[in-house]
C-alpha cells in the first residue's frame, strides 16, 4: 500500500527508508502454515540507476544493518503473547521463521526505467528455490504498481557474488568437508530437533547439538568464538571457558570435544 | 533379512524441459541395498544405451559377486566400451554414475563423474561425493562458491566417465570409492546433475525436509522444483530415508505430542478432583 506520509524527497533515497520498506515487504509476504509462519528471506531491491551508483559502495553496510533490523523484527514477532502471564500449551503461537540460513539481499539497478529516483522496488521470495506456492511479495516505496515484466525473478534469486569471509576445513564421519563462511554467525554442532546448525558435524553424541558459535563483527571484520558445549571446545590446544567469547585468530585450529579438529582460516 | 531394514526408498526421473529424451537411468533394490543413478552421454540413442547398460550390468555383477563396488562399475565400463566398439551408432558412448551400497548401517559409494550423493541429517545437508570436473574441483577446493559453480559455463565438462575406454578396477583417476556410517536418522539423496545444476544444496534440503513418510513424493517434488528452476537437463533422484528419518515432520509430531499430553494431564487432574469429592 502507498506510504505517502513517509515518501522521501525524490532522488534522496535514505537507508532507513530502504530498511523500513524491507520490513514491510517481509511482513506482507508471510506464508502461514500449521505450526509456523514463513517469512521471505530473499530480497531483490531495484533502485533507480542514479541511486544505485550513489549507494553502490555502501550496499554491504546497508545489507548488514537491514539484516539486523529484519532479525530484530522476527524476534519481536516471536515474542510470545501472554494472557495474565500464563501460556496454554494447546494455544502455542506460531513460530515466525525463514526458510533459509540467512537473509539474502541483492541490490540491482533498474534497467526497465520503471523505478523513479528515490524509490525502491522490492521483490521477495520465501526461499532460494523458485517453486510454485513459495512466492513472496512485491512492494514499492512510492505505492507504484511493481513491475513484473521480464524474467527478473529467477535471475535474481541466486547469489553469484557471494562474499566468502573465511573457510573451515574438517573431517567428520562424512569425510573431508569444506565450509565457506559467508555470513556473520556460524553455529557449529551436531544439530538436532529444531536445531539445524549452519555447520553440522556428522559425528557421535560426544559433540553437543550446538557445540560452539563463530561470530564475525562486520565493523572490524574480526572473528570471535564462544563455546556452548558439554564436552568442551579447544582453541589452539587451550580449552575455552563455556559461554565466554574469545577472539579467533586469522588461522586457528578448533578442537571439538576431543573428537575432531576444525581448521579455521579467514580470507583476505 | 534385507540390507536396509526399515529404510524407505523413492525415485523419480524426468527428461526436464529442454531435452526430449531421457538419458538418465535410476535403479533401486531396497532388499539388496543397491541404489544407482546414471547419466548417459554420447547423444540420444547412445547416451540412453550407455546408461541402460550400466543399470543392467551393475546389479547383475553385485548379485553374482560379493559387494564389490569397483568391480561392478568396471564391468559396466568394459561392457559399454565393447558395445560402443561393435556398433557404429553407439561409438564413444559413456556415462557418469553414483552407486551406493547400504549394508549394516554402513554405506559404500562408488562414484565416477558429476552425479552426486548427499547426506541429510539433523536438518542439514552435505555432499559426500566429489565432482570429477574442473568446475567441481574448484568448488570442492573452495575456489568457487556453490552459486558461482552453478553459473559456470564449463559446469558440464567431466574428466572421468564410465565406458569411453577399457579399464581395470584399480585404475587411478577412475572410480572414487568411499565408506560412511549410515545413521538411522539420516537420509541419502543420489541425483544426476540435472538436479544439482538447477538447485543449490540448501534448496534441495528445503524440499527434503518436507518429508512426511513418502520418499517418492519428495523425489517427485525435487524433479518439479528443478523443472521450475529451468529443467535444462534430464533430472533423476533417489531418496533413501533411514528408519528414524523424519524431516521436518519431527517438529509437527513433537508439537502434537505436547498438546496431547497437556490435555491428558488436564483430564487426569479433573478425574482426581472428582475422585476426591
Amino acid at each position: 500500500m502507498a506510504q505517502r506520509d513517509t515518501m522521501p524527497v525524490p532522488g534522496k533515497l535514505s537507508g532507513q527508508a530502504v530498511i523500513n520498506e524491507l520490513i514491510r515487504n517481509m511482513e506482507l509476504g508471510q506464508f502461514e502454515m500449521g505450526y509456523s509462519v514463513l517469512l521471505p528471506c530473499v530480497f531483490s531491491l531495484y533502485l533507480h540507476p542514479d541511486d544505485y551508483s550513489r549507494l553502490e559502495g555502501v550496499f554491504d553496510l546497508i545489507a548488514e544493518d537491514a539484516k539486523r533490523a529484519l532479525g530484530a523484527r522476527v524476534a519481536q514477532l516471536n515474542t510470545k503473547p501472554r494472557i495474565l502471564g500464563v501460556m496454554r500449551p494447546g494455544r502455542q503461537a506460531k513460530e515466525f521463521k525463514i526458510a533459509g540460513r540467512d537473509w539474502i539481499l541483492e541490490f540491482l539497478p533498474d534497467t526497465e526505467g520503471t523505478v523513479p529516483a528515490g524509490d525502491v522496488e522490492i521483490h521477495s521470495e520465501l526461499n532460494e528455490t523458485a517453486q510454485p506456492g513459495f512466492r513472496g511479495t512485491k512492494t514499492t516505496l512510492m505505492g507504484r504498481e511493481p513491475s513484473v515484466t521480464s524474467p527478473r525473478l529467477p535471475a535474481v534469486t541466486r547469489r553469484t557474488s557471494e562474499v566468502v569471509y573465511a573457510e573451515i576445513r574438517y573431517e567428520d564421519d562424512s569425510g573431508p568437508q569444506l565450509y565457506l563462511v559467508s555470513q556473520n554467525t556460524v553455529r557449529v554442532g551436531r544439530g538436532g530437533d529444531d536445531q539445524p546448525m549452519d555447520l553440522a558435524l556428522y559425528t557421535n553424541d560426544e559433540v553437543s547439538r550446538e557445540h560452539f558459535v563463530v561470530r564475525r563483527d562486520p565493523a572490524t571484520r574480526r572473528f570471535f568464538i564462544v563455546d556452548k558445549s558439554v564436552n568442551g571446545t579447544w582453541l589452539e590446544g587451550k580449552r575455552l571457558k563455556k559461554g565466554v567469547e574469545e577472539a579467533l585468530p586469522d588461522r586457528a585450529s578448533i578442537g571439538v570435544a576431543q573428537v575432531l579438529t576444525l581448521s579455521f582460516e579467514t580470507r583476505k | 533379512m534385507t540390507a536396509t531394514l526399515g529404510c524407505r526408498t523413492g525415485s523419480a526421473s524426468d527428461p526436464g524441459l529442454v531435452r526430449d529424451n531421457n538419458e538418465d537411468r535410476v535403479y533401486t533394490d531396497e532388499a539388496a541395498g543397491v541404489f544407482l543413478v546414471v547419466d548417459g552421454m554420447g547423444g540420444r540413442a547412445a547416451g540412453e544405451m550407455a546408461a541402460q547398460t550400466a543399470t543392467e550390468v551393475i546389479p547383475r555383477y553385485l548379485n553374482e559377486n560379493e559387494p564389490d563396488v569397483a568391480g561392478a562399475i568396471t564391468a559396466a565400463n568394459n561392457e559399454i566400451y565393447r558395445l560402443g566398439q561393435q556398433h557404429e551408432e553407439w561409438q564413444g558412448m559413456a556415462c557418469v554414475l553414483t552407486l551406493v551400497l547400504v549394508r549394516d548401517e554402513q554405506i559404500t559409494v562408488g562414484h565416477v563423474g558429476d552425479s552426486r550423493l548427499y547426506l541429510v541429517w539433523n536438518g542439514t545437508i552435505r555432499k559426500l561425493t566429489s565432482d570429477h570436473s574442473l568446475v567441481g574441483e574448484l568448488e570442492d577446493g573452495g575456489e568457487l562458491t556453490e552459486a558461482q559453480a552453478m553459473a559456470h559455463p564449463k559446469r558440464n565438462e567431466v574428466f572421468r566417465d564410465v565406458g569411453s575406454r577399457p579399464r581395470e578396477a584399480t585404475d587411478a583417476e577412475f572410480i572414487e570409492i568411499r565408506s560412511f556410517p549410515f545413521r538411522p536418522s539420516a537420509a541419502l539423496l543420489l541425483c544426476t546433475d540435472g538436479l544439482s545444476d538447477m538447485l543449490t544444496a540448501e534448496e534441495i534440503n528445503t524440499v527434503i525436509q518436507r518429508y512426511c513418510g513418502d520418499p517418492s513424493a519428495v523425489a517427485r517434488e525435487l524433479v518439479e522444483a528443478a523443472n521450475c528452476a529451468g529443467g535444462k537437463d534430464n533430472i533423476s533422484v533417489i531418496l533413501v530415508t533411514g528408519p528414524e528419518f523424519l524431516g521436518d515432520a519431527r517438529h509437527a509430531i513433537t508439537q502434537v505430542r505436547e498438546i496431547r499430553s497437556w490435555w491428558r494431564r488436564m483430564l487426569n487432574r479433573v478425574v482426581r478432583l472428582i475422585d476426591r469429592h
